[in-house]
């Protein structure tokens, strides 16, 4: 068995103690579920000790990160236990959060309305304060991408909040 | 700042468990130390079950109300709706049918507007608990396959590449609306024959989605996937027939080999990649890619479409295709205003713009270098937001005809719906600068300014201007 180095640990390590919020918040953003955030969460840091010895940087591990996250979020769309439960109005499910917060229904509401990859353009921009070419970086997309995301997810979130706003 | 310290308390409350920690970092030790593990997935707690039955409820409600309007009158619905008697009064009824007890086709309407052919249709499956997937595919006139126009339907007709699901808790029943690109002189024909198919597939009771989309560009995924959408027309009084809330999920038809290290690295990214061959997608094809478990049922219409004493139509073009702006020129080669939306496609190139490789361009640098490379908004000219909210106009490097980059800018075509049709008045297309969750802000001194004018001909088509030279640039040398 091939000997880690202690850099590989030490990411696993910083990755554990300072980026599980990281990664679960944006899992947690995308998928609209704790449960699945938490399977999530797990299966990234678990494959990060399988390529820990190919991180760089710190910059490079939250990049990593977070694109693992992305990318296995996605997976789990596709993973055939999600294939047997889910219909096609997966959007619908996933539109049920798991408790929201008292007070938030209203952008929860919002958020469930936008697609994962919305939410997640959203979630790192506002929450991480990244900008859109960090974003781009990290998910490997284009930067136009990531605003297009942006813009349409801007637009449905001031219809939906503005309509919340105009009910209440 | 508003909605920005609004999401960050939201989130500062979302925090994993905190034995969650605890048992990554045990599983993480077990596989520092190379022991294999049993990977168990959580089993389905109440509230997903719950919300499993809820929803199926609800899709079944849901389409107990679609049936109510599968048939009828689309398209004077939709003109009436928005006021306009003219355009409703040259609605033609057709109401033709090919159904049996099973699965049922009907194209109720058709209207002419300028060189687009706007068809309703509505299609029913067999409420047999069975899932359906099923669309219209290959619209001809007088044989020539007919391109689908802008914003209704999937762009490629010729195939069966977009399908909207039926039956098995889905809605068995709904309407469709397709707008078609027609040749002028093909209008003024008294004997046109219109014809198109409709095919209906039997799928598995659960249809998955994968959504391709998200994870490369989209643009990709739309040339080899089979596009499902739900039949969900619940929004009610929103135009059901016509504007659907639809899910696009996307299904890639050809899959590449995936080693475990590429999908680890590059996850779904290597989706999606183009075949041209799947451009025209016979539904038998769909089968064979197993995406549904057999064709049930194929349907062809053929209805004589004299539509030559239709009225006049409206059409509306812009003033002027190309015109100058304060460092910049402006090109538009595109522009139509009709009763279905606003489909705009410009070309602009600032007068300072330094010829550039673009074969491996980088959006970060052109919007450094650029201040048009931003979105567009399309405005009245006091500013205020027309359209749905269905999306802006983003700015981008231009393509010649064959698809390579070229030098310039470009405005990428968004349709935009239900604009009054005040042709005369300025509309503006303006940089949107900021949002602040409640409002978007617009530098309206860097709008590009449209002036619509009625025009019921089609204009002579532009020739692709060639960027790669600046003038005087001797090519040959």
């Amino acid at each position: 068995m091939q000997k880690r180095s202690t850099r590989a640990n030490d990411w696993t390590r910083l990755a554990l103690e300072k980026y599980l919020d990281v990664v679960y918040r944006l899992a947690y953003a995308r998928t609209r579920s704790k449960q699945d955030a938490e399977d999530i969460a797990q299966e990234v840091l678990l494959k990060l000790c399988r390529h820990a010895e190919e991180i760089e940087s710190e910059a490079h591990l939250k990049r990593w990160l977070i694109r693992v996250t992305v990318n296995e979020c996605a997976n789990l769309y596709r993973s055939p236990w999600r294939r047997r439960t889910l219909p096609l109005d997966e959007s619908w499910l996933a539109a049920q959060p798991d408790a929201p917060t008292e007070g938030n229904d209203r952008l929860d509401a919002a958020l469930d309305a936008l697609n994962p990859d919305q939410r997640a353009a959203i979630h790192l921009f506002y929450y991480e304060d990244m900008s859109t070419e960090e974003i781009a970086r990290a998910l490997n997309i284009r930067p136009a991408t990531v605003r297009e995301r942006l813009h349409r997810a801007r637009r449905k979130l001031k219809k939906l909040l503005d309509e919340g706003e105009e009910k209440s | 700042m508003k909605f920005k310290n609004e999401y960050r308390r939201r989130f500062d409350a979302v925090r994993p468990d905190p034995d969650l920690r605890r048992r990554i970092e045990e599983r993480m030790e077990a596989e520092m130390r190379n022991e294999k593990y049993v990977k168990r997935r959580a089993p389905l707690r109440m509230s997903r079950r719950l919300a499993v039955a809820l929803a199926a409820a609800l899709i079944l409600a849901l389409a107990a109300t679609a049936v109510a309007v599968v048939q009828g009158n689309a398209l004077r619905d939709k003109f009436a709706e928005m006021g306009d008697t003219t355009i409703e009064a040259q609605v033609r009824d057709v109401h033709v049918s090919d159904a049996d007890e099973d699965f049922g086709f009907t194209i109720d309407e058709a209207v002419w507007e300028g060189d687009v052919l706007a068809v309703s249709c509505a299609l029913r499956v067999p409420d047999d608990g069975n899932t359906y997937l099923c669309g219209v595919y290959a619209p001809t006139l007088n044989g020539e396959v007919l391109d689908e126009h802008w914003g209704s339907l999937p762009a490629n007709c010729e195939g069966f590449t977009d399908a909207f699901v039926a039956g098995g808790g889905y809605p068995t029943s709904f309407p469709l609306l397709l707008q078609l690109e027609v040749d002028a002189d093909l209008k003024a024909r008294e004997d046109n024959q219109f014809s198109m198919k409709a095919c209906f597939l039997r799928t598995e009771g659960s249809v998955e989605w994968d959504k391709v989309a998200g994870t490369g560009d989209a643009d990709y995924a739309d040339v080899d996937v089979l596009r499902y959408r739900s039949a969900n027309t619940s929004e009610e009084g929103e135009n059901p027939l016509i504007w659907f809330e639809s899910y696009e999920a996307y299904r890639v038809l050809q899959q590449p080999e995936l080693t475990p290290e590429a999908e680890e690295v590059d996850g779904l990214e290597n989706f999606g990649r183009p075949d041209p061959q799947l451009k025209e997608l016979p539904p038998e094809a769909v089968v064979t890619a197993g995406l549904a478990e057999e064709v049930c049922a194929e349907r062809e219409l053929t209805i004589p479409l004299n539509l030559s004493g239709t009225g006049e139509t409206i059409y509306n073009d812009v003033a002027e295709h190309n015109f100058r702006m304060d460092g910049y020129s402006v090109e538009i080669t595109e522009f139509r205003l009709d009763h279905f939306g606003l489909y705009c496609k410009a070309v602009i190139r600032p007068d300072d713009w330094q010829d550039m490789d673009l074969g491996d361009w980088d959006d970060a640098e052109l919007e450094k270098s650029n201040p048009l490379y931003r979105f567009y908004r399309l405005l009245t000219k006091d500013g205020e937001e027309l359209g749905e909210a269905s999306g802006g106009m983003m700015v981008g490097p231009a393509r010649d005809a064959s698809g390579d980059n070229v030098v310039g800018i470009e405005v990428t075509d968004e349709e935009y719906g239900a604009i009054p049709l005040n042709g005369g008045e300025e509309l503006l297309f303006a940089p949107e600068t900021g949002f602040d969750g409640e409002n978007f802000s617009y530098a309206l001194d860097e709008a590009i300014v449209l002036k619509p004018i009625y025009n019921p001909a089609k204009p002579e088509s532009t020739e692709e201007p060639d960027y790669g030279a600046a003038e005087g640039d001797d090519l040959s040398q």
